[in-house]
Protein backbone atom coordinates (compact mmCIF):
# COMPACT_ATOMS: atom_id res chain seq x y z
CA UNK A 1 0.00 0.00 0.00
CA UNK A 2 1.40 3.43 -0.96
CA UNK A 3 1.87 6.33 1.43
CA UNK A 4 -0.82 8.27 -0.43
CA UNK A 5 -3.38 5.47 0.09
CA UNK A 6 -2.42 5.24 3.77
CA UNK A 7 -2.93 8.98 4.21
CA UNK A 8 -6.31 8.75 2.45
CA UNK A 9 -7.40 5.91 4.77
CA UNK A 10 -6.24 7.84 7.84
CA UNK A 11 -8.09 10.92 6.62
CA UNK A 12 -11.34 8.94 6.13
CA UNK A 13 -10.93 7.28 9.55
CA UNK A 14 -10.39 10.63 11.27
CA UNK A 15 -13.34 12.13 9.40
CA UNK A 16 -15.56 9.41 10.83
CA UNK A 17 -14.10 9.00 14.31
CA UNK A 18 -13.76 12.66 15.32
CA UNK A 19 -17.51 13.51 15.07
CA UNK A 20 -18.42 10.21 16.80
CA UNK A 21 -15.95 10.97 19.59
CA UNK A 22 -17.46 14.46 20.01
CA UNK A 23 -20.95 12.92 20.26
CA UNK A 24 -19.77 10.34 22.81
CA UNK A 25 -18.15 13.07 24.93
CA UNK A 26 -21.35 15.20 24.79
CA UNK A 27 -23.49 12.22 25.83
CA UNK A 28 -21.02 11.37 28.61
CA UNK A 29 -21.18 14.96 29.92
CA UNK A 30 -25.02 14.76 29.83
CA UNK A 31 -24.97 11.41 31.67
CA UNK A 32 -22.67 12.86 34.37
CA UNK A 33 -24.91 15.93 34.80
CA UNK A 34 -28.03 13.72 34.93
CA UNK A 35 -26.42 11.50 37.57
CA UNK A 36 -25.20 14.52 39.58
CA UNK A 37 -28.62 16.24 39.55
CA UNK A 38 -30.36 12.95 40.27
CA UNK A 39 -33.87 14.27 39.48
CA UNK A 40 -35.45 12.39 36.57
CA UNK A 41 -37.99 15.22 36.10
CA UNK A 42 -35.28 17.81 35.44
CA UNK A 43 -32.48 15.94 33.69
CA UNK A 44 -33.73 12.46 32.76
CA UNK A 45 -31.22 9.66 32.31
CA UNK A 46 -30.18 8.55 28.83
CA UNK A 47 -31.61 5.00 29.23
CA UNK A 48 -34.97 6.51 30.21
CA UNK A 49 -34.98 8.83 27.16
CA UNK A 50 -34.12 5.87 24.89
CA UNK A 51 -36.95 3.85 26.50
CA UNK A 52 -39.43 6.71 25.91
CA UNK A 53 -38.12 7.16 22.40
CA UNK A 54 -38.93 3.56 21.47
CA UNK A 55 -42.26 3.72 23.31
CA UNK A 56 -43.29 6.50 20.93
CA UNK A 57 -43.15 4.07 18.02
CA UNK A 58 -45.81 1.90 19.64
CA UNK A 59 -48.39 4.72 19.52
CA UNK A 60 -50.41 5.39 16.37
CA UNK A 61 -50.53 9.10 17.32
CA UNK A 62 -46.74 9.21 16.86
CA UNK A 63 -47.01 8.37 13.16
CA UNK A 64 -49.84 10.86 12.67
CA UNK A 65 -47.79 13.57 14.39
CA UNK A 66 -44.65 12.82 12.36
CA UNK A 67 -46.64 12.66 9.11
CA UNK A 68 -48.41 15.93 9.97
CA UNK A 69 -45.19 17.80 10.79
CA UNK A 70 -43.30 16.39 7.82
CA UNK A 71 -46.23 17.25 5.54
CA UNK A 72 -46.42 20.83 6.80
CA UNK A 73 -42.62 21.21 6.61
CA UNK A 74 -42.64 19.85 3.05
CA UNK A 75 -45.52 22.11 2.00
CA UNK A 76 -44.01 25.26 3.51
CA UNK A 77 -40.61 24.44 2.01
CA UNK A 78 -42.13 23.70 -1.39
CA UNK A 79 -43.98 27.04 -1.37
CA UNK A 80 -40.87 28.96 -0.27
CA UNK A 81 -38.78 27.14 -2.89
CA UNK A 82 -41.27 27.69 -5.72
CA UNK A 83 -41.78 31.41 -4.96
CA UNK A 84 -38.04 31.94 -4.46
CA UNK A 85 -37.08 30.31 -7.75
CA UNK A 86 -39.82 32.06 -9.76
CA UNK A 87 -38.93 35.46 -8.31
CA UNK A 88 -35.15 34.86 -8.65
CA UNK A 89 -35.58 34.05 -12.36
CA UNK A 90 -37.89 37.07 -12.75
CA UNK A 91 -35.25 39.21 -10.98
CA UNK A 92 -32.61 38.03 -13.46
CA UNK A 93 -34.87 39.12 -16.32
CA UNK A 94 -35.86 42.39 -14.64
CA UNK A 95 -33.09 43.54 -12.26
CA UNK A 96 -35.30 46.32 -10.82
CA UNK A 97 -37.45 43.61 -9.21
CA UNK A 98 -34.66 42.91 -6.72
CA UNK A 99 -34.74 46.56 -5.67
CA UNK A 100 -38.54 46.46 -5.48
CA UNK A 101 -38.53 43.35 -3.32
CA UNK A 102 -35.59 44.38 -1.13
CA UNK A 103 -37.62 46.27 1.54
CA UNK A 104 -40.03 43.36 1.97
CA UNK A 105 -37.22 40.81 2.07
CA UNK A 106 -35.30 42.95 4.59
CA UNK A 107 -38.39 43.50 6.74
CA UNK A 108 -39.28 39.82 6.89
CA UNK A 109 -35.64 38.87 7.51
CA UNK A 110 -35.12 41.17 10.49
CA UNK A 111 -38.63 40.75 11.96
CA UNK A 112 -38.48 38.58 15.11
CA UNK A 113 -39.76 35.07 14.32
CA UNK A 114 -41.89 35.16 17.45
CA UNK A 115 -43.69 38.28 16.17
CA UNK A 116 -44.44 36.52 12.90
CA UNK A 117 -45.80 33.51 14.78
CA UNK A 118 -48.00 35.63 17.08
CA UNK A 119 -49.33 37.82 14.26
CA UNK A 120 -50.00 34.75 12.11
CA UNK A 121 -51.89 33.14 14.99
CA UNK A 122 -54.18 36.16 15.23
CA UNK A 123 -54.89 36.31 11.51
CA UNK A 124 -54.94 32.66 10.47
CA UNK A 125 -55.82 29.18 11.71
CA UNK A 126 -53.13 26.92 13.22
CA UNK A 127 -52.39 25.04 9.98
CA UNK A 128 -52.05 28.23 7.89
CA UNK A 129 -50.00 29.91 10.63
CA UNK A 130 -47.46 27.08 10.70
CA UNK A 131 -47.00 27.23 6.93
CA UNK A 132 -46.84 31.04 6.89
CA UNK A 133 -44.26 31.29 9.67
CA UNK A 134 -41.88 28.89 7.96
CA UNK A 135 -42.52 30.59 4.61
CA UNK A 136 -41.78 34.07 5.98
CA UNK A 137 -38.35 32.97 7.24
CA UNK A 138 -37.34 30.47 4.57
CA UNK A 139 -38.51 32.33 1.44
CA UNK A 140 -36.16 35.35 1.88
CA UNK A 141 -33.24 33.01 2.57
CA UNK A 142 -33.91 30.93 -0.54
CA UNK A 143 -34.69 33.96 -2.73
CA UNK A 144 -31.38 35.64 -1.80
CA UNK A 145 -29.53 32.39 -2.29
CA UNK A 146 -31.11 31.72 -5.72
CA UNK A 147 -30.44 35.30 -6.88
CA UNK A 148 -26.78 34.88 -5.84
CA UNK A 149 -26.70 31.50 -7.58
CA UNK A 150 -27.92 32.98 -10.86
CA UNK A 151 -25.47 35.87 -10.50
CA UNK A 152 -22.63 33.42 -9.89
CA UNK A 153 -22.87 32.02 -13.43
CA UNK A 154 -19.70 32.99 -15.27
CA UNK A 155 -20.52 35.80 -17.73
CA UNK A 156 -17.69 34.63 -20.01
CA UNK A 157 -19.41 31.26 -20.39
CA UNK A 158 -22.71 32.96 -21.22
CA UNK A 159 -20.94 34.97 -23.93
CA UNK A 160 -19.20 31.85 -25.20
CA UNK A 161 -22.55 30.03 -25.45
CA UNK A 162 -24.14 32.97 -27.27
CA UNK A 163 -21.23 33.14 -29.74
CA UNK A 164 -21.76 29.47 -30.60
CA UNK A 165 -25.53 30.09 -30.79
CA UNK A 166 -26.32 27.39 -28.21
CA UNK A 167 -30.07 26.94 -27.79
CA UNK A 168 -31.69 28.17 -24.60
CA UNK A 169 -32.63 24.70 -23.29
CA UNK A 170 -29.08 23.40 -23.57
CA UNK A 171 -27.68 26.58 -22.04
CA UNK A 172 -29.97 26.22 -19.02
CA UNK A 173 -29.34 22.53 -18.41
CA UNK A 174 -25.67 22.26 -19.38
CA UNK A 175 -24.30 25.65 -18.40
CA UNK A 176 -26.54 27.70 -16.06
CA UNK A 177 -27.78 24.94 -13.73
CA UNK A 178 -24.47 23.15 -13.09
CA UNK A 179 -22.85 26.48 -12.20
CA UNK A 180 -25.69 27.90 -10.16
CA UNK A 181 -26.50 24.71 -8.25
CA UNK A 182 -23.51 24.68 -5.85
CA UNK A 183 -24.39 28.21 -4.67
CA UNK A 184 -28.11 27.38 -4.50
CA UNK A 185 -27.38 24.23 -2.49
CA UNK A 186 -25.57 26.28 0.16
CA UNK A 187 -28.85 28.11 0.78
CA UNK A 188 -30.93 24.93 0.57
CA UNK A 189 -28.71 23.08 3.07
CA UNK A 190 -28.81 25.89 5.61
CA UNK A 191 -32.58 26.37 5.28
CA UNK A 192 -33.94 22.80 5.16
CA UNK A 193 -33.20 22.04 8.83
CA UNK A 194 -34.26 25.51 9.92
CA UNK A 195 -37.59 25.03 8.12
CA UNK A 196 -38.40 21.98 10.24
CA UNK A 197 -37.40 23.81 13.43
CA UNK A 198 -39.69 26.72 12.53
CA UNK A 199 -42.63 24.46 11.71
CA UNK A 200 -42.27 22.69 15.07
CA UNK A 201 -41.93 26.02 16.91
CA UNK A 202 -45.07 27.32 15.22
CA UNK A 203 -46.89 24.05 16.02
CA UNK A 204 -46.02 24.48 19.71
CA UNK A 205 -47.55 27.95 19.83
CA UNK A 206 -50.43 27.27 17.45
CA UNK A 207 -51.35 23.98 19.14
CA UNK A 208 -51.62 22.36 15.73
CA UNK A 209 -53.38 18.98 15.86
CA UNK A 210 -51.35 15.88 14.90
CA UNK A 211 -47.99 17.53 15.18
CA UNK A 212 -44.65 16.96 16.89
CA UNK A 213 -44.92 20.47 18.35
CA UNK A 214 -48.19 19.81 20.15
CA UNK A 215 -46.85 16.60 21.71
CA UNK A 216 -43.73 18.45 22.83
CA UNK A 217 -45.94 21.10 24.45
CA UNK A 218 -48.05 18.37 26.07
CA UNK A 219 -44.94 16.67 27.50
CA UNK A 220 -43.82 20.00 28.91
CA UNK A 221 -47.22 20.67 30.54
CA UNK A 222 -47.26 17.28 32.28
CA UNK A 223 -43.55 17.64 33.14
CA UNK A 224 -42.61 14.51 31.22
CA UNK A 225 -39.10 15.72 30.35
CA UNK A 226 -37.89 12.34 29.07
CA UNK A 227 -40.74 12.20 26.51
CA UNK A 228 -40.02 15.83 25.55
CA UNK A 229 -36.39 14.86 24.91
CA UNK A 230 -37.54 11.73 23.02
CA UNK A 231 -39.66 13.97 20.74
CA UNK A 232 -36.64 16.26 20.38
CA UNK A 233 -34.60 13.25 19.26
CA UNK A 234 -37.32 12.48 16.67
CA UNK A 235 -37.12 16.07 15.39
CA UNK A 236 -33.30 15.87 15.22
CA UNK A 237 -33.49 12.59 13.27
CA UNK A 238 -36.06 14.06 10.85
CA UNK A 239 -33.89 17.16 10.35
CA UNK A 240 -30.90 14.89 9.75
CA UNK A 241 -32.85 12.88 7.15
CA UNK A 242 -33.85 16.10 5.34
CA UNK A 243 -30.23 17.28 5.26
CA UNK A 244 -29.03 13.86 4.12
CA UNK A 245 -31.53 13.87 1.24
CA UNK A 246 -30.26 17.32 0.20
CA UNK A 247 -26.61 16.16 0.38
CA UNK A 248 -27.40 13.08 -1.77
CA UNK A 249 -29.22 15.22 -4.35
CA UNK A 250 -26.35 17.73 -4.32
CA UNK A 251 -23.77 14.98 -4.91
CA UNK A 252 -25.75 13.74 -7.89
CA UNK A 253 -26.46 17.19 -9.30
CA UNK A 254 -23.13 18.96 -8.84
CA UNK A 255 -20.34 17.60 -11.02
CA UNK A 256 -16.73 18.49 -11.70
CA UNK A 257 -15.96 20.11 -8.34
CA UNK B 1 -15.23 40.23 -44.44
CA UNK B 2 -15.28 43.99 -44.20
CA UNK B 3 -15.23 46.16 -41.11
CA UNK B 4 -16.86 49.43 -42.21
CA UNK B 5 -16.74 52.51 -40.05
CA UNK B 6 -16.63 50.64 -36.75
CA UNK B 7 -17.03 52.86 -33.68
CA UNK B 8 -16.98 51.57 -30.13
CA UNK B 9 -16.23 53.08 -26.74
CA UNK B 10 -15.99 51.77 -23.18
CA UNK B 11 -17.71 54.69 -21.48
CA UNK B 12 -15.52 57.72 -22.18
CA UNK B 13 -12.65 55.59 -23.51
CA UNK B 14 -12.74 55.56 -27.31
CA UNK B 15 -11.54 52.21 -28.67
CA UNK B 16 -12.65 52.45 -32.30
CA UNK B 17 -13.62 55.56 -34.19
CA UNK B 18 -14.61 55.06 -37.82
CA UNK B 19 -12.33 52.04 -38.20
CA UNK B 20 -12.00 50.09 -41.46
CA UNK B 21 -10.40 46.68 -42.06
CA UNK B 22 -10.55 44.04 -44.77
CA UNK B 23 -10.24 40.36 -43.86
CA UNK B 24 -10.64 38.50 -47.17
CA UNK B 25 -12.97 35.51 -47.14
CA UNK B 26 -11.17 32.19 -47.02
CA UNK B 27 -7.94 33.84 -45.86
CA UNK B 28 -6.13 34.09 -42.53
CA UNK B 29 -5.82 37.63 -41.23
CA UNK B 30 -3.55 38.21 -38.27
CA UNK B 31 -3.93 41.16 -35.91
CA UNK B 32 -0.92 42.31 -33.91
CA UNK B 33 -0.20 45.33 -31.76
CA UNK B 34 0.53 46.47 -28.25
CA UNK B 35 -1.42 45.20 -25.25
CA UNK B 36 -4.63 47.12 -24.64
CA UNK B 37 -4.61 48.16 -28.28
CA UNK B 38 -8.17 47.01 -29.05
CA UNK B 39 -7.36 43.65 -30.67
CA UNK B 40 -9.63 41.57 -28.42
CA UNK B 41 -12.32 44.27 -28.62
CA UNK B 42 -12.23 43.96 -32.41
CA UNK B 43 -12.78 40.19 -32.18
CA UNK B 44 -15.58 40.74 -29.65
CA UNK B 45 -17.27 43.17 -32.06
CA UNK B 46 -16.96 40.68 -34.92
CA UNK B 47 -18.36 37.86 -32.73
CA UNK B 48 -21.36 40.02 -31.80
CA UNK B 49 -20.56 40.16 -28.09
CA UNK B 50 -20.38 43.95 -28.16
CA UNK B 51 -22.83 46.45 -29.53
CA UNK B 52 -21.07 48.85 -31.86
CA UNK B 53 -21.77 51.50 -34.47
CA UNK B 54 -20.91 50.80 -38.09
CA UNK B 55 -21.06 47.58 -40.05
CA UNK B 56 -19.23 44.30 -40.23
CA UNK B 57 -20.15 42.65 -43.50
CA UNK B 58 -19.54 39.18 -44.85
CA UNK B 59 -20.13 37.48 -48.20
CA UNK B 60 -18.83 37.52 -51.72
CA UNK B 61 -19.92 41.08 -52.28
CA UNK B 62 -19.79 41.93 -48.61
CA UNK B 63 -23.55 42.35 -48.48
CA UNK B 64 -24.46 40.12 -45.53
CA UNK B 65 -24.49 41.21 -41.92
CA UNK B 66 -21.98 39.24 -39.87
CA UNK B 67 -24.68 38.46 -37.28
CA UNK B 68 -26.26 35.97 -39.71
CA UNK B 69 -23.04 33.98 -39.97
CA UNK B 70 -21.86 31.16 -37.77
CA UNK B 71 -18.73 32.06 -35.85
CA UNK B 72 -16.40 29.97 -33.76
CA UNK B 73 -14.15 31.73 -31.30
CA UNK B 74 -11.02 30.64 -29.45
CA UNK B 75 -11.12 33.06 -26.52
CA UNK B 76 -8.03 34.35 -24.73
CA UNK B 77 -9.12 32.37 -21.67
CA UNK B 78 -10.28 28.83 -22.57
CA UNK B 79 -13.81 29.39 -21.15
CA UNK B 80 -14.47 25.70 -20.49
CA UNK B 81 -17.57 24.78 -18.50
CA UNK B 82 -16.26 23.45 -15.15
CA UNK B 83 -19.04 20.87 -14.70
CA UNK B 84 -18.30 19.14 -18.01
CA UNK B 85 -15.43 16.91 -19.02
CA UNK B 86 -13.13 18.09 -21.82
CA UNK B 87 -14.98 15.77 -24.22
CA UNK B 88 -18.39 17.16 -23.22
CA UNK B 89 -17.09 20.73 -23.48
CA UNK B 90 -16.10 20.09 -27.07
CA UNK B 91 -19.43 18.38 -27.82
CA UNK B 92 -21.38 21.25 -26.22
CA UNK B 93 -21.15 23.45 -29.32
CA UNK B 94 -22.42 20.83 -31.78
CA UNK B 95 -26.00 21.37 -32.90
CA UNK B 96 -28.65 19.32 -31.05
CA UNK B 97 -29.97 18.11 -34.40
CA UNK B 98 -26.74 16.21 -35.16
CA UNK B 99 -27.12 12.41 -34.66
CA UNK B 100 -25.47 11.06 -31.52
CA UNK B 101 -23.07 8.73 -33.35
CA UNK B 102 -21.95 11.51 -35.67
CA UNK B 103 -21.37 13.82 -32.72
CA UNK B 104 -19.26 11.19 -30.98
CA UNK B 105 -17.14 10.51 -34.07
CA UNK B 106 -16.60 14.21 -34.74
CA UNK B 107 -15.62 14.99 -31.15
CA UNK B 108 -13.26 11.99 -31.04
CA UNK B 109 -11.61 13.13 -34.27
CA UNK B 110 -10.81 16.56 -32.86
CA UNK B 111 -9.73 15.18 -29.50
CA UNK B 112 -7.14 13.11 -31.33
CA UNK B 113 -6.10 15.96 -33.59
CA UNK B 114 -5.54 18.27 -30.64
CA UNK B 115 -3.75 15.51 -28.68
CA UNK B 116 -6.31 15.54 -25.89
CA UNK B 117 -6.97 11.79 -25.59
CA UNK B 118 -5.24 11.63 -22.18
CA UNK B 119 -7.52 14.20 -20.61
CA UNK B 120 -10.76 13.78 -22.60
CA UNK B 121 -12.59 12.40 -19.54
CA UNK B 122 -11.14 14.96 -17.10
CA UNK B 123 -12.85 18.03 -15.73
CA UNK B 124 -11.22 21.40 -16.62
CA UNK B 125 -9.90 22.02 -13.11
CA UNK B 126 -7.75 18.90 -13.38
CA UNK B 127 -6.05 19.73 -16.69
CA UNK B 128 -3.07 21.95 -17.50
CA UNK B 129 -3.29 25.41 -19.08
CA UNK B 130 -1.94 24.04 -22.35
CA UNK B 131 -4.55 21.26 -22.42
CA UNK B 132 -7.29 23.79 -21.70
CA UNK B 133 -6.09 25.97 -24.61
CA UNK B 134 -6.16 22.96 -26.94
CA UNK B 135 -9.62 21.98 -25.70
CA UNK B 136 -10.82 25.50 -26.51
CA UNK B 137 -9.23 25.20 -29.95
CA UNK B 138 -10.83 21.78 -30.51
CA UNK B 139 -14.24 23.20 -29.53
CA UNK B 140 -13.83 26.03 -32.05
CA UNK B 141 -12.80 23.65 -34.82
CA UNK B 142 -15.45 20.99 -34.18
CA UNK B 143 -18.10 23.66 -34.73
CA UNK B 144 -18.77 24.16 -38.43
CA UNK B 145 -18.49 27.90 -38.94
CA UNK B 146 -17.99 30.46 -41.67
CA UNK B 147 -15.59 32.50 -39.58
CA UNK B 148 -12.98 31.43 -37.04
CA UNK B 149 -11.79 33.99 -34.51
CA UNK B 150 -8.76 33.20 -32.35
CA UNK B 151 -7.40 35.34 -29.55
CA UNK B 152 -3.86 34.21 -28.68
CA UNK B 153 -4.85 30.59 -29.26
CA UNK B 154 -1.42 29.07 -28.64
CA UNK B 155 -0.71 30.79 -25.35
CA UNK B 156 0.68 28.34 -22.80
CA UNK B 157 1.92 25.80 -25.36
CA UNK B 158 5.59 24.85 -25.58
CA UNK B 159 7.34 25.44 -28.93
CA UNK B 160 7.27 21.76 -29.97
CA UNK B 161 3.58 21.31 -29.21
CA UNK B 162 2.75 24.67 -30.78
CA UNK B 163 4.47 23.59 -34.02
CA UNK B 164 2.53 20.28 -34.00
CA UNK B 165 -0.79 22.01 -33.39
CA UNK B 166 -0.05 24.60 -36.09
CA UNK B 167 0.69 21.79 -38.56
CA UNK B 168 -2.58 20.08 -37.61
CA UNK B 169 -4.42 23.35 -37.90
CA UNK B 170 -3.18 24.26 -41.39
CA UNK B 171 -5.41 21.82 -43.37
CA UNK B 172 -8.34 22.36 -41.00
CA UNK B 173 -8.59 26.09 -41.62
CA UNK B 174 -8.10 25.88 -45.38
CA UNK B 175 -10.78 27.97 -47.09
CA UNK B 176 -12.03 29.38 -43.80
CA UNK B 177 -12.12 33.08 -42.98
CA UNK B 178 -9.84 33.36 -39.98
CA UNK B 179 -9.03 36.41 -37.89
CA UNK B 180 -6.51 35.79 -35.17
CA UNK B 181 -4.73 37.87 -32.61
CA UNK B 182 -1.21 37.11 -31.49
CA UNK B 183 1.87 38.73 -30.01
CA UNK B 184 4.12 36.09 -31.54
CA UNK B 185 5.63 37.01 -34.94
CA UNK B 186 6.50 33.36 -35.64
CA UNK B 187 2.85 32.32 -35.24
CA UNK B 188 1.83 35.16 -37.56
CA UNK B 189 4.38 34.13 -40.21
CA UNK B 190 3.32 30.48 -40.06
CA UNK B 191 -0.41 31.11 -40.17
CA UNK B 192 -1.32 34.42 -41.74
CA UNK B 193 -1.99 35.53 -45.30
CA UNK B 194 -1.87 39.13 -44.13
CA UNK B 195 -0.74 40.75 -40.91
CA UNK B 196 -2.20 44.02 -39.62
CA UNK B 197 -0.42 45.96 -36.91
CA UNK B 198 -2.75 48.14 -34.86
CA UNK B 199 -2.17 50.94 -32.41
CA UNK B 200 -4.56 52.88 -30.24
CA UNK B 201 -4.18 56.62 -29.83
CA UNK B 202 -6.03 58.17 -26.87
CA UNK B 203 -9.16 59.92 -28.07
CA UNK B 204 -8.70 58.89 -31.71
CA UNK B 205 -9.15 55.14 -31.20
CA UNK B 206 -7.45 52.27 -32.98
CA UNK B 207 -5.58 52.88 -36.23
CA UNK B 208 -3.86 50.49 -38.63
CA UNK B 209 -0.16 51.38 -38.57
CA UNK B 210 0.89 48.85 -41.17
CA UNK B 211 0.05 45.73 -43.14
CA UNK B 212 2.28 42.94 -44.36
CA UNK B 213 1.23 40.19 -46.76
CA UNK B 214 2.62 36.67 -46.69
CA UNK B 215 2.28 35.15 -50.13
CA UNK B 216 4.01 31.76 -49.70
CA UNK B 217 1.67 28.75 -49.46
CA UNK B 218 1.09 27.95 -45.79
CA UNK B 219 2.08 24.29 -46.17
CA UNK B 220 5.59 25.09 -47.48
CA UNK B 221 6.50 28.09 -45.40
CA UNK B 222 10.01 28.34 -44.12
CA UNK B 223 9.91 31.12 -41.59
CA UNK B 224 13.70 31.47 -41.83
CA UNK B 225 13.64 32.07 -45.58
CA UNK B 226 14.96 35.44 -46.81
CA UNK B 227 11.51 36.54 -47.91
CA UNK B 228 9.90 35.80 -44.54
CA UNK B 229 12.90 37.23 -42.69
CA UNK B 230 12.21 40.53 -44.44
CA UNK B 231 8.52 40.30 -43.50
CA UNK B 232 9.51 39.47 -39.91
CA UNK B 233 11.76 42.56 -39.76
CA UNK B 234 9.00 44.75 -41.20
CA UNK B 235 6.47 43.48 -38.65
CA UNK B 236 9.01 43.89 -35.86
CA UNK B 237 9.67 47.46 -36.93
CA UNK B 238 5.96 48.24 -37.04
CA UNK B 239 5.45 46.69 -33.59
CA UNK B 240 8.38 48.49 -31.99
CA UNK B 241 7.21 51.77 -33.51
CA UNK B 242 3.84 51.12 -31.91
CA UNK B 243 5.45 50.61 -28.54
CA UNK B 244 7.30 53.96 -28.84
Amino acid sequence: MTGKENRKKLYLLLNLTIPIATLVVALAVYAIVSKAVGIELLVPSIPNIIKKFFLLFAQSSFYKAVAGTVGRAALSYFLSFAFAIILAVATKMCPYLRRALSPIILLVRIMPTMSIILIALIWFNSFQSTILVAFCVIFPMLYTSFCDAIESVDKDLIEMSKTYKIDRKRMIFKMYLPQALPVAFTGIKSSIGLNLKLVIAAEVLAQTADSIGVYMQLSKIILDTSTLLAWTAVAIILGGIFELIVIVIEKKAVKGR
Amino acid sequence: MKVNGLSFSYGEKVIFKDFYLDAPNGKVTCIMGSSGGGKTTLLNCISGQLDFEGQILYGQNGQNDIKQKSISYVFQQPRLIPSMTVEKNIEYVLPSSMPKEQRRTRVKEFIEKMQLSDCAGSYPRYISGGQASRASLARALVFESDILLMDEPFKGLDIKLKRQILETLTPLIKGKTVVFVTHDIEEALLMADSVYVLDRVDGAGVKIVGKEDVSQPREDRDIYSDQLNTTRQNIYRLLTDVKK
